[in-house]
């Protein structure tokens, strides 16, 4: 049976609460000028009918907590096994204060090294459920 | 800003992540969000997106 090639990840949305690579502007970009990519959190994933194209509206995720600041205001994930079970090696908070709609193709995501797809992993129900406290949260509070 | 140094999961289970794992502690902020959403307006403004999964509006 063949199997699908890497490259064509970009035809296989992604689905509500998972955990991607996307491109971010970090202040020391990549040797090339390039941006780095960084986990984002899928909060949905669209499509416009006209021409089938699909786009995921995102978080991105930072290992820079703030967890006095932002306490109740991000999605903060930083308990070890929940990281594993997640897909991410360090503890990180999702900022949900600055959300992107981003093409579902590269160059705004991409593959980490190793990997075929941007998919990382996905959040629990435990921490999907906290996200959609936080977003009914801040949309009530305007 | 935070300097602590970031919360790892363990030793052992670190091994199997790339390096891209480790290298994202430049803060979120408006500033280099407005950066990407520039580079990707010409892409994603003026479409009808309809929303298949998850929640929130196609906006």
């Amino acid at each position: 049976m063949d199997s699908e090639p890497a490259a064509e990840w970009f035809l296989r949305p992604p689905a509500a609460f998972d955990i991607v690579s996307a491109r971010f502007p970090e202040v020391n970009p990549q040797p090339d000028g390039s941006f780095k990519l960084r986990p984002a959190l899928v909060l949905s994933v669209l499509r416009d009918d006209a021409d089938g194209m699909i786009a995921a509206r995102v978080a991105y995720g930072t290992t820079n907590l703030k967890l006095m600041q932002r306490e109740g205001l991000d999605l903060v994930i930083q308990n070890a096994a929940d990281l594993r079970i997640i897909g991410l090696a360090m503890a990180t908070r999702f900022d949900l204060d600055e959300i992107l709609i981003m093409p579902w193709c590269p160059p705004h995501f991409d593959c980490w090294t190793g990997y075929e797809t941007p998919v990382i992993g996905r959040l629990t129900l435990e921490y999907a459920k906290d996200l959609a406290w936080m977003m009914l949260k801040r949309e009530q509070q305007g | 800003m935070n300097m602590k140094k970031p919360i790892a999961a363990e030793k052992p289970e670190n091994q199997r992540f790339p390096k891209e794992a480790y290298e994202y502690q430049d803060d979120v902020t408006k500033e280099a969000v407005d950066k990407m959403r520039k580079e990707v307006s010409p892409l994603v403004d003026d479409r009808k997106w309809k929303v298949i999964d998850g929640f929130g509006t196609g906006r």
